[in-house]
C-alpha cells in the first residue's frame, strides 16, 4: 500500500500546482499582450487622470510581479479582486453563476451517462449488427456537431415549431426570486423548501440545455464502454460462465457491465473539461444564466478581473474532478503507481 | 517509419470501415477547399452586399439557402465562409505544431527538471477546457476589435492555437522518450555530433509519424473552437463571412422562423468537423500498430 499512499500525496501536491500554473499562464497572457484593460473599459473619451485614479484603485499601477503576488495571496484569502468595470467585489455573482454552471453540468450528466451507457452496451453485444453501426455513427456525430448548433436545432423543432419547452435555459427570474437560495441550484432549492410548482418550472427550462449538452458528452461514454465491453467480454471468465451455462443477458449484464463500468466511469468523470467547455456554448445559445455566460460577457467587456477569476473557478474545479477521478482509478487498479 | 511505409499501411489491398471512412473525410475536404479556392467565382452573390434579395426570403432557386435579415445572400455567404474557417484552422494548426513539436523534441531529449516543469505546464493546459482557455486568450487578444479582416483572423488562429500546442508536445515528447535511446542516435552522440543536428537528423524524422493523426484532429476540433468564438461574439467581426457568425446572426432571428440562416452555417461547420473527424480517427486507427492485431 505505500506506493498507493505515496501516488495520492504526488497527486495531492500537484493538484494546487495545476490550479497556478494555469493562473500563471493567464495572469501574464491578459498582463503581458499589449492593450490596455482599464483604458478599453472606459473607452477612449475619458481623460488620462481618470484612468491613473482607477489604476491606482485596483492596484494596476504597481509593479507585474507585485500585482502577481497581491492576486495570488487575495485569492488564497478567498479574495477575487474588483471588476474592472463596476469597480466592485463580484464575489457572490460569481459563486452564485457557478452554482447555476454546476447545475446545467449534473443535469446534462443525468442525460449523457444512460444515454452514452445504452448505446455503447448495445453497440459492443450486437457488434456489427446494424445497431453497432448507427450507436457509432451517433458516437462520431456527437464529437463533430457544434454543440450551439444542436441547441439551435432543439429549440427549433421543440421550443417555436412545436411549443413543448421554453427556449431559454435555466430558472426564470420570477422564480429565482421565489426559491430561497440554500445551494445557488434552483432545481435542488425548490425540492428543499418544498416548492413543487416551482421545481417543475425549472424542470421544464432545463429539458433542452441539459439533451444538448448531454448528447454532445454522450459520445465519449458510448466510446469508452463500447471498447470497455469488447475487452471484458473476451476476457476468460465471461467465456467460463458461458460454458457453465448461464443465460447469455446475465453474462452481459453481471460479468460485462459491471466491469465494464469501472474503467467508463472514470474516463466519463475525466471528460469534465469537455462538459465544462461544451456548458459555455451551451448556456450561450439558451441564454442561460451561468458562468460560462459570465465569463462571455466579461470577455466582451474586457473586464480582465472577473475573467481572470473565471479561469481560476474553472482550474480549480478541473483540477479537483481530475484528483477524485485519479485516485478513485488507483484505488481500483494497482498497476496505476507513480 | 518512411512517408511511403505510412501509405502503403495506409491504402493496402484489403480495406475495412477505417479506409472508407479517411476517403469521405478526405473527398469533403476536397470539396470544401474546392469550395474556399472558388468562392469568388461560383458564388452567386456578393457575401457581404446588402439586400441581394428581399430580407428573410426563405430558400427558393434564386437564393438557395435563403436571404438573412439585411438581404444578404446565405449561399454565398457560406461558401465564402469556407475560406475563413480553413484559413483560420490552418493558421492555429501550423502555429500549434510549429510550437509544440519543436519544445517536445527538445524537451523529451534533454530531460531532466527543465522537461519535468514543460511537462506540469503542457499538462496543466492539456486538462483545461480548450474553449475556455481560447476564450481568456481571445480577452487579451480582441480579434473581434482588430483593425483589419487579417489581424482579425490571426488573432482568433493565435488564441486558438495556445490550446493545441500540449497535444503535439505529448506525443512527440513520449515518441523521442523511446527513440532516444536507439543505437544509431547513441553513435551520433559517439561522434560529438551536436544536440541541433541529431534532433533534426535522426530523432525528429523517427518521432513525428505519431503527430500526423493529431493534426486532422486538431484541425476538426480548431474549426469547431474556431466557430464557437465566433458565435459568442469574441472572433470574427459581425459582418464577416463566417459559418460561427452567421449562426450567432440567425440564432437572433430564430424566433422569427428564419431557420435557414442558422441550419446551413451550423451544418457547414457540422460536416467539416467531421470531415477531419474521420480522417483523424481513422489514421488513428491505422497507423497504431496494435489495433492491426485485431
Amino acid at each position: 500500500m505505500a506506493g498507493l499512499r505515496e501516488y495520492i500525496i504526488v497527486r495531492l501536491i500537484l493538484t494546487p500546482a495545476m490550479v497556478l500554473i494555469l493562473l500563471t499562464v493567464v495572469f501574464l497572457i491578459l498582463r503581458v499582450l499589449p492593450g490596455d484593460p482599464v483604458r478599453a473599459s472606459v473607452g477612449p473619451k475619458v481623460p488620462e487622470e481618470y484612468v491613473q485614479k482607477i489604476r491606482h484603485e485596483l492596484g494596476l499601477d504597481k509593479p507585474l510581479y507585485q500585482q502577481y503576488i497581491d492576486y495570488i495571496v487575495g485569492l488564497l484569502h478567498g479574495d477575487f479582486g474588483k471588476s474592472l468595470i463596476t469597480r466592485r467585489s463580484f464575489k457572490e455573482e460569481l459563486l452564485s453563476r457557478f452554482a447555476a454552471s454546476l447545475e446545467l453540468a449534473l443535469c446534462s450528466m443525468l442525460v449523457a451517462i444512460p444515454l452514452g451507457l445504452s448505446l455503447g452496451y448495445l453497440g459492443a453485444t450486437r457488434r456489427g449488427s446494424s445497431l453497432d453501426h448507427i450507436s457509432r455513427l451517433l458516437g462520431v456525430a456527437s464529437y463533430s456537431i457544434p454543440v450551439f448548433w444542436l441547441g439551435v436545432i432543439l429549440q427549433l423543432i421543440f421550443g417555436i415549431w412545436l411549443g413543448i419547452f421554453p427556449v431559454t435555459g435555466g430558472a426564470p427570474p420570477s422564480i429565482k426570486f421565489r426559491v430561497p437560495r440554500i445551494t445557488g441550484m434552483v432545481m435542488l432549492d425548490s425540492l428543499l423548501s418544498g416548492d413543487i410548482e416551482a421545481f417543475l418550472i425549472t424542470v421544464k427550462h432545463m429539458v433542452l440545455p441539459s439533451l444538448t449538452l448531454g448528447f454532445v458528452i454522450s459520445g465519449v461514454i458510448n466510446k469508452v464502454t463500447r471498447n470497455a465491453m469488447l475487452e471484458v467480454l473476451s476476457e476468460d471468465y465471461v467465456i467460463a460462465a458461458k460454458a457453465r451455462g448461464i443465460p447469455d443477458f446475465r453474462i452481459k449484464i453481471k460479468y460485462g457491465l459491471r466491469n465494464a463500468l469501472i474503467p467508463i466511469l472514470t474516463i466519463a468523470g475525466l471528460q469534465f473539461a469537455l462538459l465544462m467547455g461544451g456548458a459555455v456554448l451551451t448556456e450561450s445559445t439558451f441564454s442561460y444564466s451561468g458562468l460560462g455566460t459570465y465569463m462571455r460577457d466579461a470577455v466582451l467587456s474586457r473586464d480582465y478581473t472577473v475573467v481572470q477569476a473565471a479561469v481560476t473557478l474553472y482550474a480549480i474545479i478541473v483540477a479537483f474532478v481530475n484528483l477524485v477521478v485519479d485516485i478513485i482509478y488507483a484505488l481500483l487498479d494497482p498497476r496505476i503507481r507513480y | 517509419m518512411l512517408m511511403t511505409d505510412v501509405l502503403r499501411h495506409v491504402w493496402p489491398k484489403r480495406r475495412g470501415i477505417e479506409h472508407y471512412m479517411l476517403l469521405m473525410g478526405i473527398v469533403i475536404v476536397i470539396c470544401l477547399t474546392i469550395m474556399a479556392l472558388l468562392a469568388p467565382i461560383i458564388a452567386p452573390y456578393d457575401p457581404i452586399k446588402t439586400y441581394v434579395g428581399k430580407p428573410y426570403t426563405p430558400p427558393c432557386t434564386e437564393h438557395l439557402f435563403g436571404t438573412d435579415r439585411m438581404g444578404r445572400d446565405v449561399f454565398s455567404r457560406i461558401l465564402w465562409g469556407a475560406r475563413s474557417a480553413l484559413a483560420v484552422a490552418s493558421l492555429a494548426v501550423v502555429i500549434a505544431a510549429a510550437i509544440g513539436i519543436p519544445l517536445g523534441l527538445l524537451s523529451g531529449y534533454i530531460g531532466g527538471p527543465i522537461d519535468r516543469i514543460l511537462s506540469l505546464i503542457m499538462d496543466s493546459i492539456y486538462a483545461f477546457p480548450s474553449l475556455i482557455m481560447a476564450l481568456a486568450v481571445a480577452a487579451a487578444l480582441n480579434p473581434g476589435g482588430a483593425t483589419s479582416i487579417t489581424s482579425a483572423m490571426i488573432n482568433t488562429s493565435l488564441a486558438i492555437s495556445v490550446v493545441y500546442i500540449p497535444s503535439y508536445f505529448r506525443v512527440v515528447r513520449a515518441t523521442v522518450l523511446s527513440v532516444r535511446e536507439n543505437l544509431y542516435v547513441k553513435a551520433a552522440q559517439a561522434l560529438g555530433a551536436d544536440v541541433l543536428t541529431i534532433l533534426t537528423k535522426y530523432v525528429a524524422p523517427n518521432s513525428l509519424a505519431p503527430a500526423i493523426p493529431i493534426i486532422s484532429m486538431n484541425f476538426a476540433d480548431a474549426i469547431l473552437t474556431a466557430s464557437g468564438l465566433s458565435f459568442l461574439g469574441v472572433g470574427l467581426p459581425p459582418y464577416f463571412p463566417d459559418w460561427g457568425v452567421d449562426l450567432a446572426t440567425g440564432w437572433r432571428d430564430l424566433p422569427n422562423g428564419a431557420w435557414w440562416m442558422s441550419f446551413f452555417p451550423g451544418l457547414m461547420i457540422f460536416l467539416a468537423t467531421l470531415a477531419f473527424m474521420m480522417i483523424g480517427d481513422a489514421l488513428n486507427e491505422l497507423l497504431n500498430p496494435r489495433r492491426g492485431m485485431k
